[in-house]
């Protein structure tokens, strides 16, 4: 299980080469539902919920009393991955930031949240096209060519 | 939820900054309004932002105004003044009008940034399967 999800992944993702992108089909699981995929589909339904938070957060930045929101999931994910269980079970959680507010009682550090949604706009993207992959091999299945 | 939700969370931002900078052009316009001692001078209007109801960005939550009491000149020679040479200037501070328009400005840059960002994303997911 751990090896198809790092393998299928085409090396997009920096793990170790040479696991190849066999499939191991089990059970009822269709050729979507393998661990890769659905890795990756939890993983851009977080960073998804992430920018939102983001943009919540850059949107009431001079809100008095306004908590900024952060978001979790790739603890989640990985231990889920590790463990052998389903990674469609994960979902993102939203926490609310216990920083130091300042005097307005708002605690949205701009800087922060800026380069955070440049990460997350560029984890997003790396993992779409990793899902692109996924789905390009299996439509070179069906082609057969 | 929507499906481009990070884009209109980031317009929520943009509206409510560019009401702040609204009521800040219209308090330096009416900087140097006069009025005679038994009106209201003009009253300075403050944006209070809040968090949206439905938790997706900010909105304008009301407008606080300022002192109606202004303050009062001595300015015999004003075809507005009382009895005693006093007319009613507004309590406006021109160094805060211009910080607030700052804080206001950058504020709506960052919020256009973050429209900019999320663009990018979603055009990433719409290609998503063109192979």
């Amino acid at each position: 299980m751990r090896a198809e999800a790092k393998g299928t992944s085409k090396g997009l993702l920096n793990k170790e080469p040479g696991t190849g992108t066999s499939h191991h089909r089990k059970g009822t699981a269709t050729v979507f539902d393998d661990v890769a995929s659905s890795s990756l589909r939890v993983a851009v339904a977080g960073l998804s919920a992430r920018q939102n938070a983001i943009a919540n957060n850059i949107a009431n930045i001079e809100t008095p009393g306004y908590q900024a929101r952060k978001v979790k999931f790739e603890e989640a994910l990985s231990s889920a991955v590790a463990h052998g269980q389903s990674p469609s079970t994960v979902s993102p959680s939203v926490l609310k930031s216990l920083e130091p507010t300042r005097l307005n009682g708002n605690n949205v550090n701009l800087d922060e949240e800026t380069l955070s949604h440049i990460d997350t706009t560029m984890r997003y993207q790396l993992t779409i096209r990793a899902l692109d992959g996924k789905y390009n091999s299996i439509r070179d299945a069906i082609k057969g060519a | 939820m929507s499906t481009f939700n990070a884009i209109g969370t980031a317009a929520t931002g943009v509206t409510v900054y560019r009401k702040w900078l609204d009521a800040v052009s219209d308090n330096i316009s009416n900087i140097d309004n006069v009025s005679r001692t038994s009106e209201n001078a003009f009253q300075a209007r403050y944006v209070v932002a809040q968090e949206a109801q439905d938790g997706n960005g900010a909105q304008v939550g009301g407008i606080a105004l300022g002192s109606a009491e202004g303050r009062l000149a001595y300015e015999p020679d004003n075809p507005l003044a009382d009895t005693e040479g006093y007319v009613r200037r507004p309590d406006i501070d021109l160094g805060s009008q211009m910080a607030q328009m700052m804080m206001a400005q950058r504020s709506y840059q960052a919020n256009l940034s973050v429209v900019d960002r999320a663009r990018e994303s979603y055009q990433a997911a719409i290609n998503l399967g063109k192979g």
